[in-house]
C-alpha cells in the first residue's frame, strides 16, 4: 500500500477529529459507498422477508445481528478508494466471498457485542490478523483508541434511532389532509402492511447511518495509526527525500523505502459487534386485564340470563343474536386528551401567598410594558420633530447664510476678531484662538471674497482654492500660514511659538474686515 | 515538491485574512456534536429538575416562574454561554467544541440568536432530522441553523501536548529547507518519544540521504537538526 497515493490529508487528530474525517469520507466517495452497501444489504433485506415470511418482525432483528457482515463490504470499498483505486466488478466478484466467510462465526457470535466493532473491523479485515497476533495488535492500537470508538457506536445508534422517528414524522407530515392517519398509527405493527412499513423504516435509518459509522470507525483506526507510527511524518520524509534526489544534493541511494506492508488492503476479516438497535417491538399480546370489558359484558349477561323477570330474560336472549355477540378489545397508545384534564382546573382561586406573587408580577409586566412603551413613543417623538426641525432650519439658512458657518464660538464679535483671538491665546488657549482666527477666515473668505467653501472642504482644499482664486499673495501667505498653524495646533498639539501667533492675529484685520459679517 | 494537497480530504475550514496570514478551522462533526448536546440537554434539565423542586413549594405562581425559567433555559441557554464564555456551552467546552463565525470571528448575539432559535427547524421533523442531515451533508458541518447564522462549529483544543525533545547538540542541515520540511523535522523531534526507537530509525533512514547516517545515529542527527531549526545555537 503506497502512503503517498492516499487521499486524506495526514495528521494527528484528536479522536472526535477522526470521527468528523470518516464523515467526510462518505461525504467524498458517496457513489462507491453505497454501491456497496446496497449491493449486499438491500438483496439481504429482501432474502430475510421472504425467509421469515409472515413473520416479518424477525426482519429487522436478523438484519441487526449481521450487521458485522452488512460493514465488510463498506471497510473493502472506503479501503480501496482511500488509496485511489475503485474496484471494479471483477475484484468484487473475487474478494467478497472470502471476506464474508471469514471469521464470519466470531463476528455474529462473541465479537457481535463489542461496543467498538468499527475500530476493530480494520484490524480483523485489513490486517487480517487473529487470534494471539489480534488481540495484541488491539491491545496496542486500543490505550487511547477504544473510549471515542465505544462513544461512537453509542451516538450512531441513537442517530439511527432518531432517524427512524424522523422519517416516520416526515411521512406523516407529508401526508395530505384527507388521509386520516394518525402518528400512533404509523407506528403501529400490529398488521402485516404495518410491520413490512415499519421494516422498511428501519432499513432506511440503518442505510443512512451505518456507512458513516464504518467510515467513522475506520478513521479512528487510520488516526490511531497516524499517532503511533507517525504516518504524516513518513510521507513528508519521503518526499523530502524524492525532492532532494531530484535537485541532485542528495547522494545517491536515497533510502529504499522499507516496504512497511502499511495496509494489506485486500486481506479479509472481521470482527463484529453492533450497536444494540431498538427493534420494533413484537406484536403485544397482552394478557387481558381481570375485568376486560368483554368478560364484564360476559358476566351481565349470564346475571340477566338467569335473572326471574321476563323482561330481563328477553334482553338476554336479544343480546345473544349473533349481530350482538361481537366483543372485540383492542388496545392501541394515543395522545393524553388534554381538555379531559383541564375541568378540575376550574376551582375558584385560592388567594395564596404564591397567588399574590403571581399577580404582582403580572403587575410588574404591565407595568415594564407601559414604560417602555412611554419610552419607545418618546424616542420616536424626540426623533421624527428634531430631524424636521432641523431640516427646516437648514432650508430657511440656505440663501442667506454662506455655506460654511461659524458655530458657537465664544467671543463677541463686536471687538476685533484679532483681538480676541489673541486674548485666548493670552488666556492659555491656543487652540481656541487658532480656531477662531481661522473659522473667521473662512466665513471672511465665503463672505466678503465670495469663495464657494463647501462645509465638507479640508484645509488643504481650502488653500488650494484661495490659491487657485484670490491673486493677493499678502492674503495667501497669510492664510497659507494660518492653515498650517491650525494644522499643527488641531491635529498635531504643536501650538505655534507666541511670536507668530501674534503676528496672525494682528494681521488679521488686514485681510479681513475686523468684527465684521462673521456670523454666529 | 508535488502539490496533491488541496484535493486531499480533510476538515479543515482554510480561511485567509487580508494580511495573508492563513487560519485554519478545524471543523466538528456530528458525533462530538451530539455528545455535546446530550451533555448541555442534562446540565439543563437538570437544572430545571432542581428549580422545579423548589418552585413547585410556591403553589401556581411558582409553577409560573419555572415556566419562565424553562423558556429561557431553552432558548438563551446556549446563546448567552456562546455569546459570553468563549463561544461554547459546558457541553461543548466539554467536548472541546466552539462556535464561531465562518470567518473565524467570535460569534457575536445576532448569529448565536439565529443560529439557536433555528434550532426548531433543526429539530424537524423529529429529533433534529433535519439537522443531522443538514450538518452530515454540508461541506463545513453546519446544521440549518449555522447555515443561517454564518457560525461554524470547530475543535477548539490543538492535539494532545507533546514533551519537548531531550536537549543536545545542534546542527545545521546540509541542505536548505522549505517551511514545510522544517517543520517536518521539528515534528519529528516533538513527537520521535511517543513513537517507538525502531519506528524512528525506520523514519530516519528515509533521510538517509539527507543525514548521511543511518539507524540510531541518524534519528540523533536529525533531532540535532530540528535543534538547530529551532534557534538553539550550535
Amino acid at each position: 500500500m503506497r502512503l503517498d497515493a492516499i487521499a486524506v490529508e495526514l495528521r494527528p487528530r484528536n479522536a472526535w477529529e477522526a470521527t468528523d474525517l470518516g464523515a467526510a469520507m462518505v461525504r467524498r466517495w458517496p457513489g462507491p459507498v453505497y454501491a456497496a452497501w446496497f449491493a449486499l444489504a438491500a438483496p439481504l433485506f429482501l432474502l430475510l422477508h421472504l425467509i421469515c415470511w409472515n413473520r416479518w418482525w424477525l426482519v429487522p432483528w436478523l438484519l441487526w445481528w449481521l450487521k458485522p457482515l452488512l460493514d465488510r463490504p463498506l471497510l473493502y470499498v472506503l479501503g480501496h478508494v482511500l488509496f485511489g483505486e475503485t474496484p471494479d466488478r471483477r475484484q468484487v466478484r473475487r474478494d467478497w466471498p472470502g471476506l464474508l466467510r471469514r471469521q464470519a462465526f466470531a463476528a455474529l457470535t462473541w465479537r457481535r457485542f463489542d461496543a467498538a466493532r468499527a475500530f476493530t473491523l480494520p484490524v480483523d479485515q485489513l490486517e487480517g490478523r487473529a487470534g494471539q497476533a489480534r488481540r495484541q495488535r488491539l491491545r496496542d492500537l486500543s490505550r487511547s483508541g477504544r473510549g471515542p470508538a465505544v462513544w461512537l457506536t453509542v451516538v450512531c445508534l441513537h442517530l439511527e434511532i432518531a432517524l427512524d422517528f424522523a422519517l416516520i414524522a416526515l411521512v406523516w407530515m407529508l401526508l395530505p389532509d384527507f388521509v386520516t392517519v394518525e402518528f400512533s398509527d404509523l407506528l403501529d405493527d400490529a398488521d402485516v402492511l404495518g410491520q413490512l412499513w415499519l421494516n422498511a423504516i428501519g432499513f432506511c435509518g440503518l442505510s443512512l447511518v451505518e456507512p458513516f459509522y464504518v467510515a467513522a470507525g475506520f478513521a479512528l483506526y487510520l488516526n490511531r495509526r497516524v499517532w503511533l507510527e507517525a504516518w504524516d511524518l513518513e510521507l513528508g520524509f519521503r518526499r523530502l527525500a524524492a525532492r532532494l534526489a531530484r535537485s541532485g544534493r542528495a547522494a545517491a541511494g536515497v533510502l529504499l523505502a522499507l516496504g512497511l506492508g502499511l495496509l494489506a488492503i485486500p486481506a479479509t476479516g472481521f470482527t463484529a459487534d453492533a450497536p444494540p438497535r431498538a427493534a420494533p417491538s413484537a406484536p403485544a399480546e397482552k394478557a387481558p386485564p381481570i375485568k376486560s370489558p368483554c368478560q364484564q359484558r360476559r358476566e351481565r349477561e349470564a346475571q340477566l340470563a338467569r335473572a326471574a323477570s321476563p323482561v330481563k330474560q328477553a334482553l338476554a336472549e336479544t343480546l345473544r343474536e349473533p349481530e350482538l355477540r361481537i366483543c372485540a378489545q383492542r388496545d392501541r397508545w394515543r395522545w393524553r386528551d388534554d381538555d379531559a384534564s383541564d375541568a378540575p382546573d376550574h376551582q375558584p382561586p385560592d388567594r395564596t401567598l404564591a397567588q399574590r406573587f403571581a399577580a404582582a408580577v403580572e403587575i410588574l409586566l404591565w407595568f415594564a410594558l407601559g414604560v417602555f412603551v412611554v419610552l419607545a413613543g418618546w424616542e420616536g417623538l424626540r426623533r421624527a420633530p428634531g430631524a424636521l426641525v432641523r431640516a427646516g432650519r437648514r432650508r430657511a439658512a440656505a440663501p442667506a447664510t454662506p455655506p460654511v458657518r461659524g458655530r458657537n464660538d465664544a467671543a463677541s464679535p463686536t471687538t476685533g476678531l484679532g483681538d480676541d483671538a489673541w486674548r485666548l491665546w493670552v488666556q492659555g488657549q491656543p487652540r481656541q484662538a487658532l480656531k477662531l482666527l481661522y473659522r473667521g477666515s473662512l466665513t471672511g473668505l465665503a463672505t466678503q471674497y465670495a469663495l464657494p467653501v463647501q462645509t465638507s472642504a479640508t484645509e488643504e482644499e481650502c488653500l488650494r482654492l484661495v490659491a487657485a482664486r484670490l491673486a493677493d499673495p499678502g492674503l495667501l501667505d497669510f492664510f497659507h500660514r494660518l492653515t498650517r498653524a491650525w494644522q499643527a495646533t488641531a491635529y498635531a498639539h504643536r501650538p505655534p511659538d507666541p511670536a507668530s501667533a501674534r503676528a496672525l492675529c494682528e494681521e488679521w484685520p488686514r485681510y479681513f474686515a475686523a468684527g465684521g459679517a462673521w456670523p454666529a | 515538491m508535488p502539490q496533491p494537497m488541496p484535493s486531499l480530504l480533510d476538515t479543515v475550514r482554510r480561511i485567509e485574512t487580508p494580511e495573508g496570514i492563513e487560519l485554519s478551522l478545524r471543523l466538528a462533526g456530528p458525533v462530538p456534536r451530539a455528545l455535546a448536546w446530550v451533555a448541555d440537554s442534562l446540565i439543563r434539565y437538570g437544572v430545571l429538575w432542581g428549580l422545579l423542586m423548589v418552585l413547585a413549594t410556591l403553589g401556581g405562581g411558582g409553577f409560573g416562574l419555572w415556566l419562565i425559567a424553562l423558556f429561557l433555559m431553552e432558548w438563551l441557554y446556549p446563546v448567552l454561554f456562546e455569546v459570553y464564555v468563549d463561544g461554547a456551552t459546558p457541553g461543548k467546552k466539554a467536548l472541546g467544541l466552539k462556535v464561531v463565525h465562518a470567518g473565524g470571528a467570535p460569534v457575536d448575539w445576532p448569529a448565536a440568536l439565529i443560529r439557536n432559535l433555528l434550532r426548531a427547524v433543526d429539530f424537524l421533523p423529529a429529533f433534529y432530522g433535519f439537522g443531522l442531515v443538514a450538518m452530515t451533508g454540508s461541506r463545513d458541518f453546519q446544521r440549518l441553523g449555522d447555515l443561517a447564522a454564518g457560525t461554524v462549529v470547530i475543535h477548539r483544543d490543538p492535539p494532545a501536548k507533546i514533551p519537548p525533545p531531550p536537549p543536545g547538540p545542534a546542527l545545521p542541515p546540509p541542505a536548505p529547507l522549505d517551511l514545510v520540511e522544517q517543520r517536518l523535522l521539528l515534528d519529528f523531534a516533538e513527537r520521535g518519544s511517543a513513537l517507538n526507537p525502531a519506528r524512528q530509525a525506520e523514519l530516519a533512514d528515509l533521510l538517509a540521504g539527507f543525514t548521511g547516517l543511518r539507524g540510531q545515529a541518524g534519528v540523533e542527527r536529525l533531532r540535532a537538526h530540528a535543534r538547530w531549526l529551532a534557534g538553539e545555537p550550535p
